[in-house]
């Protein structure tokens, strides 16, 4: 059995490391406050370098695609009343060639009714450019992929797309709605021979290819 | 307002008798589909169609 009074000393030695730990703990407090601000004053003069660290990325990822001149173009689909893209395009030409809004373009397809497509750097402008003009009715939410927009500016000629024994819709023409098979094909002159399946004779007839679509399409 | 014509070769729209644009008198009343170019260097539409001058313009020409 040990002593009770050594128990108490060394309690008391405790206690009294405990005071010197406390002080200990109190300068090393000082300490790190002071290199806080020390930290927080490198962190000031380092803050810069970070900032500059991202130009330099975004330069990076804005490089790969140059092949394209204006790789920051985004297209948005302007709804507008049914029947007035045109009226709202040709409002939208007069607006934006006076107050010089940065919007790159706009397209009026048929085949795209009731909208409009704005091509413009930020989303900002092109609600700059649509802001007050009549018969805007709202914007589709985000923004279209160009490559969505690619396939209605370049149209290949139909008849590129025909070849001998392919089976067509004529969709023009007085034989609209009947369906043919095709025996021949002029590229020049965009004609294409076809024998309609659904006449009970077996007939060639020469047509425009613009008037022949490729079934199952 | 009159019909518009569309240049053959440029495919630019005009309510006159000469292409604004090429100065051609080739032009076709059957014509779809408008495109407006405000800024060819930077469009992308303008560089995929090969358009180098601001103006309106159709998309398909017969």
């Amino acid at each position: 059995m040990s002593d009770p009074r050594e128990d108490q000393e060394e309690d008391l030695d405790v206690s009294l490391d405990d005071e010197d730990n406390n002080q200990d703990l109190e300068d090393t407090d000082e300490a790190q406050q002071g290199k806080e601000e020390e930290a927080s004053a490198t962190a000031a003069a380092a803050k810069p370098a970070p900032a500059a660290a991202p130009t330099t990325t975004t330069t990076a990822s804005a490089a790969p695609p140059s092949d394209r001149p204006a790789s920051d173009s985004r297209f948005f689909a302007i709804r507008t009343t049914g029947g007035q893209e045109r009226m709202v395009a040709d409002m939208l030409y007069t607006k934006v060639t006076a107050k010089k809004i940065g919007i790159r373009s706009v397209m009026v397809l048929d085949s795209f009714k009731g909208y409009i497509i704005v091509e413009a750097p930020d989303a900002n402008v092109a609600y700059e450019g649509l802001a007050g003009i009549r018969h805007v009715r709202g914007q589709i939410r985000g923004d279209l992929p160009f490559k969505d927009i690619e396939g209605y500016l370049i149209k290949k000629p139909t008849v590129t797309e025909l070849n001998i024994d392919d089976t067509v819709e004529v969709i023009a023409g007085p034989f609209k709605g009947m369906k043919a098979k095709i025996t021949r094909v002029d590229y020049e002159k965009q004609e294409a021979t076809v024998v309609l399946l659904d006449s009970p004779y077996q007939i060639p007839v020469t047509v425009d290819a613009n008037y022949l679509k490729k079934a199952g399409h | 307002m009159a019909k518009e014509k569309a240049c053959r070769k440029c495919k630019a729209l005009t309510s006159g008798k000469v292409c604004p644009v090429c100065k051609s008198t080739d032009l076709s009343p059957d014509w779809s589909g408008i495109i407006l170019v405000f800024d060819p260097a930077k469009s992308l539409v303008a560089s995929t169609l090969e358009i180098t001058t601001p103006s309106r313009y159709a998309l398909k020409v017969q």
